[in-house]
């Protein structure tokens, strides 16, 4: 079923589409002068490019007439009501005039396009913002948009091993801390880890993470210079465990992923679906520790 | 006159690079603006993008990305129109959203709802999906990383998709 919906979809674009009709080089040169986006923008006093208003919302104006008559082209034509689609046509033509309207009312500048500067030819600045942009979506919380970042691998578990579901259950936050540089083929950028659950024994982690991305902009490979920094890490995780074992005898062993089936870095940490209930213990934990604490 | 003055100046060269760079740029520029404007506003707001690309084309040889800035030209231009449409703010009981939804014909009510959808999400579905352009070149147009077009796309249709499961088209 979402096939047959994937192509009408699809099939709606295409007809919308095709009824654009091409600009001709023409008509572009035979044009007056068209103001600079930036010079031209009272907001942008000096120089610098404003962000503008989100168009987020119904302001695309879909000419549903024009719609209409493409749909009706080299098919049979059926009987149609012609007024619903003005009424919808126009109706959608006021919504969008609205947001105009809303935009021209809340004094904030329209958007401009942004100055053009040469450093953004710079594959380390390009690399970097790549990295910045991976960044937000995974501190976002969104695993499944984290998961769009990565490229189809045949183990795809040494590429997400470190963004585990786990880690986002513990509210685990990245930050870049310095430069990043190229080291072909990756970028590495020093990056600072920290989330609730390593957070309440005083841990965080900081150290160089190479990103590799391929040509479509995935990532192909996420590896810790390092290799495995986080020793402290797993004798935090060794102490707890031992302690919520002999604490709650029977309901911890379910927090933890079964033997061989995680990578070392994870294999003595709380699974995604175990994370929540350790983290109501760790007050507990922490409490009664001599050696954990923030 | 100023028309042909130009034209001329094509002809004898010049500019033959830009013709080439038009060739590329215009069918990006304009499917994409009109999947973000409809079909008027966005082939204007590309026309007019193309027109500031040939008067300032001497320009657009440094750039790094100069579809993506002249996407961002287009946008402006756009909502310049839209904000110059003196129309007054629709009442509260409008109900001309709804009757576009209700339309018989699917594909027309599909297209009201990915009108609903935001800009970014509308774009993307539309050149991705719709029309099958590849993530990268879809994140160069809006300046962002190929991964976040690819989110944008899987929203947007899931938001279709569940808009023709309510419909039980």
């Amino acid at each position: 079923m979402s096939e047959l919906h994937d192509d009408l979809i699809a099939r709606a674009v295409r007809r919308a589409a095709d009824g654009v009709a091409p600009i001709t080089l023409a008509e572009v040169t035979a044009r007056g002068r068209i103001p600079d986006p930036v010079d031209d923008d009272e907001s942008t006093t000096n120089g610098a490019a404003p962000q503008g208003p989100s168009t987020g919302g119904p302001v695309m104006v879909i000419d549903l007439e024009r719609e209409r008559a493409a749909g009706t082209t080299g098919t049979a034509p059926a009987p149609r009501r012609r007024w619903p689609a003005m009424a919808a046509a126009a109706a959608l033509l006021v919504v969008a005039a609205a947001v105009g309207w809303a935009v021209a009312n809340r004094d904030e500048p329209v958007d401009v396009a942004p100055v053009e500067t040469p450093s953004a030819a710079d594959p380390l600045e390009r690399a970097t913002r790549a990295v910045d942009e991976f960044i937000g979506v995974y501190n976002s919380g969104d695993p499944a948009a984290v998961a769009d970042w990565f490229a189809d691998l045949p183990n795809p578990l040494d590429l997400t091993k470190h963004v585990d579901p786990a880690y986002q259950w513990a509210d685990d936050r990245w930050t870049r801390i310095g430069p990043c540089r190229i080291q072909d083929p990756s970028v590495v950028c020093p990056i600072r880890r920290e989330d609730d659950f390593h957070g309440a024994a005083g841990l965080s982690l900081e150290d160089d993470y190479a990103f590799r991305f391929d040509d479509e902009g995935l990532l192909v490979r996420l590896v810790l210079l390092e290799g495995d920094p986080w020793a402290e890490h797993h004798a935090f995780r060794a102490d707890f465990r031992a302690w919520a074992e002999a604490q709650h005898p029977g309901a911890v062993g379910s927090w933890f992923p079964p033997p061989g089936s995680y990578s070392a870095e994870l294999a003595d940490m709380p699974t995604a679906e175990g994370m929540p209930a350790a983290l109501e213990l760790l007050d507990e934990f922490i409490a009664q520790s001599d050696r954990w604490g923030p | 006159m100023r028309c042909s003055g130009l034209l001329e100046t094509m002809d004898d060269d010049p500019s033959a690079s830009f013709a080439s760079f038009f060739a590329q740029a215009e069918p990006r520029l304009r499917l994409a603006l009109s999947g973000a404007f409809g079909a008027e506003l966005g082939r204007e707001a590309a026309a007019d993008a193309l027109a500031w690309a040939w008067q300032n084309r001497e320009r657009l040889d440094g750039m790094h990305n100069p579809i993506g800035y002249l996407y961002r030209v287009g946008r402006s231009q756009a909502l310049r129109d839209v904000r110059r449409r003196e129309v007054p703010c629709p009442r509260g009981d409008d109900r001309g959203m709804e009757e576009a939804r209700e339309d018989p014909d699917p594909q027309l009510t599909l297209l009201a709802v990915l009108a609903e959808l935001p800009e970014r999400q509308r774009v993307a579905v539309w050149m991705v999906h719709g029309l099958g352009y590849r993530h990268s070149e879809v994140a160069s147009l809006l300046g962002c990383s190929s991964p976040t077009v690819a989110t944008h796309v899987r929203r947007g249709l899931s938001r279709l998709r569940r808009h023709l499961e309510e419909t039980r088209v």
